[in-house]
């Protein structure tokens, strides 16, 4: 058990530790965009060992900035996006016992994550933020209706594995990114354009000068065509890695790691996709919101650009870490019946009219008695 | 005078460290008191639960009379209990009990439709989980504060400023793991 939580403990920390990796290689290619944007505009300042690095450190500063900016407002704007409201207690009374469960487990009852609800019939769930006290997790309506209580518990587990794992600030930081990148690359290429038909003047007077000018031309070209590429690599990077061990850390938290499996089976299963996401959205959900299942192109192609892992990878990673101790192929246990915090359940107060179903009751569905957990 | 500064340097850096060393394990201390605290709220919830659930069961099944006496027991005993070890023996034996009490809802129908009964049955099974995962907590800072007060050199100031060991939070028997036997005759 104590190598296990080492084990544990090691991968969080190495994904801390590649966390900030990612955050320095972020601020090293804004700084190199800058450069070259520099450098092809006004060539002398930019070789010049003085006024270059300033210019760049400034260019820099400016474009950090802006991704600081888009940073802080990133987990608002992911929110507003997927229209998540924030979950009301007494409505969602039973997710919100769940999700205590978790945070109790985790040890941050004190700063919970905030909890919203997306009404979206597709089961999926996504967690947002900077940290653990600006966090934000929402669950889709069709996640409630579909997953059993302590499947749901190991979904919620999984996104404050993301939270706990400082993905979710890796998440936000590397869109910000790739979004200051894009906009670089953007303005360089309106210079290459403009700054093209002056450049042969200019180069006229002083060919030194000029010879420079075309390899910032040719660095330039280079880098329009590269820094998008890999700025989304650097998210592919962050995402795919990242949920394998969000999943582990999820069963870790709650010693639950066949509800875990079964989650990711069941909703392997469930053919419907999310109503609406943005693209640029996709890496935060629990599933993968396109459609990459299937023979068609498209499918294919989604499943080359996908931002996590097919669910039967997961399944697979997640069975060989606990071997022996979790089956993939055991009958899912039955749907939640009576979900008190069903969407279409009576308002809080008003006794519910729908009878249990014979044999349901005690062990609460889905569940088993006793709970399972417990270190 | 280069050799004083040198030993001076090597001194303010030895302080350092053991000032770090020395707030590391204060932090690991604070969090195994704290996720202690968490358990204690835990169980007294479940145990304020109980007396509810109890008048709601015997308003459908008055002649279970021994099942009520079991909980009522087991509670006031695992009240009264102080101390990791059997507190949570005790609380293990109340667990059992709560078992046998929903266990007895399989037998009455009525019992199982009744709205305030499952809104009970869903708050007790939240409790339990709530305990279990404040338990699961508080194992792991004690585990994570023994790994600092053992592994060298961190043990070595543990020693020196008195760190003293901290309980585990012990763990059902195998007995207790397993489902609490449902009769239906």
């Amino acid at each position: 058990m104590s190598a296990a939580g080492g084990l544990y403990d090691q991968l969080q920390r190495e994904n801390r530790r590649s966390t900030r990796v990612l955050l320095g290689l972020g601020a090293l290619l804004v700084a190199l965009l800058v450069w070259v944007l520099v450098g092809y505009l006004a060539t002398p300042i930019a070789v010049d060992p003085v006024t270059g690095p300033l210019v760049v450190l400034a260019g820099t500063g400016f474009g950090l900035g802006a991704s600081y900016l888009s940073m802080r407002a990133g987990p608002a704007i992911a929110l507003r996006a997927s229209k998540a409201r924030p979950a009301d207690r007494e409505r969602y009374r039973e997710l919100h016992n769940v999700f205590d469960e978790v945070c109790v487990s985790a040890g941050i009852l004190g700063t919970k994550p905030k909890l919203y609800v997306v009404d979206d019939p597709a089961p999926n769930a996504f967690a947002t933020g900077l940290s653990l006290e600006d966090s934000h997790i929402a669950v889709t309506t069709g996640l409630l209706e579909r997953l059993p209580r302590y499947e749901l518990r190991a979904v919620l587990a999984h996104e404050i594995g993301h939270v706990l794992n400082d993905d979710i600030k890796a998440v936000t930081v590397a869109v910000a990114t790739a979004g200051v990148v894009a906009l670089l690359a953007d303005v360089l290429v309106r210079a290459l354009w403009v700054g093209g038909r002056s450049g042969g003047r200019r180069g006229g007077n002083n060919s030194n000068a000029g010879a420079a000018q075309l390899i910032f031309l040719v660095v330039g070209l280079l880098a329009v065509v590269l820094a998008p590429i890999a700025a989304q690599l650097i998210r592919f990077a962050v995402s795919r890695q990242r949920e394998y061990l969000a999943d582990a850390t999820a069963a870790d938290l709650l010693r639950d790691p066949q509800s875990m499996v079964n989650a990711l089976r069941r909703l392997d299963q469930d053919p419907t996709s999310l109503k609406r996401f943005e693209a640029a959205t996709a890496h935060l959900w629990f599933e993968e919101p396109n459609d990459t299942r299937g023979r068609g192109q498209e499918a294919k192609f989604a499943r080359r650009f996908a931002t996590h892992p097919t669910m039967a990878q997961r399944i697979e990673r997640l069975a060989s870490l606990n071997a022996g101790t979790v089956r993939t192929d055991a009958p899912l246990p039955p749907r939640p019946d009576a979900r008190m915090d069903r969407p279409d359940a009576p308002p809080p107060g008003t006794p519910p009219v729908d009878l249990p179903p014979p044999g349901g009751g005690w062990p609460p569905p889905g569940g088993a008695w006793p709970p399972p957990g417990g270190r | 005078m280069v050799t004083t500064l040198i030993v001076l340097g090597i001194i303010l850096l030895l302080v350092v460290f053991v000032v770090a060393i020395y707030n590391r394990l204060v932090r690991a201390r604070v969090r195994v008191d704290e996720a202690w605290a968490q358990i204690d709220t835990q169980l007294q919830r479940r145990h304020d639960l109980i007396p509810n659930l109890v008048e709601t069961v015997k308003g459908y099944a008055s002649h279970e009379r021994e099942t009520f006496e079991q909980v009522t027991a087991a509670r006031a005993r695992a009240i009264s209990t102080t101390g990791p070890a059997d507190l949570a023996e005790a609380e293990n034996g109340l667990t059992q009990a709560l078992g046998r009490l929903m266990a007895i809802s399989e037998n009455y129908p009525d019992l199982k439709a009744d709205a305030n009964f499952r809104q009970l049955q869903e708050e007790l099974a939240h409790t339990e989980n709530m305990v279990a995962g404040s338990r699961g907590h508080y194992n792991a800072s004690v585990r994570a504060y023994d790994e600092q007060r053992q592994v060298f050199p961190s043990s070595v100031i543990a020693g020196m400023l008195n760190f003293e060991g901290r309980e585990y939070f012990e763990v059902e028997t195998l007995e207790v793991r397993a489902a609490p036997e449902v009769s239906f005759e």
